[in-house]
């Protein structure tokens, strides 16, 4: 269970939070959370898929409403260091994946959960929408915004780091 | 499906049609397939950007996390016993192994029982007719 799951959920709260950290503090809670809830579970895949989302979803909300009742990003960038001896294939693919998490990062918050959800978590468009409590066609109107946000972003980055 | 609807799709879910709405993958097919260069222009610009997202990978959970959400478990109420199961879980296939070693075994034992039958001694072979009971069980099993 906690290896087939935890992927999912790591990948979901880092690019929500954008700190590996926070983000395994998060999986880490849901999984209690998890447990806590399992004599009462009623079987169902679907739904569980569902309910692990909101609950990650949940604890990504109240530490993005936290952090901005703190100071500034210290560390989200943590991930950024940068192995000197990496291939240059690779390296360019480390710096690309950067940049595309940096212009996630800098996306409106309804906006990345959007786009993290449905095209990251592989949700459908329903599914992502009942998990942010909006309709389809907002959700979709959020998904156009971002896209085309993020492509704005990349293209006014230098050619060279492209 | 009209080229607008195509376009708002492509702007919302990107090129990947797996991403779509189920109901409207094989309508996009269609039009994708047909002539229209603009839609194929768009649609090849949209996976430019997915390619893109793609790059954002986020490293596998390592072991030490695996180790410490156990951890956590263990140290509360009703997940301690979720915690058990879960490292019961290994033990499970070597279990599986285990009893059909033991199956092999009385099985064996029937098959060498009933060979010999006739050759035993008059209170052997009452023994094996009262065992019979039990080769019936085994026959049975066989047809399941």
């Amino acid at each position: 269970m906690v290896e087939k799951k935890l992927g999912r959920l790591l990948a979901l709260a880092e690019r929500l939070l954008g700190r590996r950290g926070e983000a395994e503090e998060v999986a880490q809670e849901v999984f209690v959370r998890l447990w806590k809830q399992a004599p009462h579970w009623q079987p169902g895949r679907a739904r569980f898929d569902t309910w692990l989302h909101r609950v990650a979803l949940n604890l990504c909300y109240d530490r993005l409403r936290r952090r901005r009742e703190e100071t500034p990003d210290e560390d989200a960038d943590e991930a950024a260091a940068d192995p000197a001896d990496a291939p240059d294939a690779l390296l360019q693919a480390k710096q690309r994946g950067r940049r595309v998490a940096r212009a996630l990062a800098e996306l409106p918050q309804r906006q990345r959960e959007a786009l993290v959800l449905q095209y990251y978590q592989e949700l459908s468009n329903s599914e992502a929408a009942e998990l942010m409590g909006i309709g389809i066609e907002a959700l979709e109107s959020l998904l156009v915004r971002a896209r085309r946000s993020l492509r704005e972003r990349l293209a006014a980055e230098p050619k060279e780091k492209r | 499906m009209t080229p607008e609807r195509f376009q708002a799709l492509l702007d919302s879910c990107g090129a990947d049609l797996r991403r779509w709405p189920e109901a409207e993958r094989d309508a996009a097919r269609a039009l994708l397939a047909s002539d229209s260069a603009a839609l194929r222009a768009a649609h090849a610009e949209a996976a430019m950007l997915d390619r893109d997202l793609d790059a954002c990978a986020i490293a596998p959970p390592g072991a030490a996390l695996i180790e410490r959400i156990a951890s956590a478990a263990g140290s509360t109420g009703s997940a301690g016993r979720a915690r058990s199961w879960w490292r019961l879980e290994p033990f499970w296939p070597r279990a599986g192994w285990a009893l059909t070693g033991m199956v092999g075994a009385v099985a064996g034992a029937l098959v060498v029982s009933v060979a010999l039958g006739d050759n035993y001694p008059a209170a052997a072979a009452d023994w094996q007719k009262r065992a019979t009971a039990f080769s019936d069980r085994a026959a049975d099993w066989s047809e399941e």
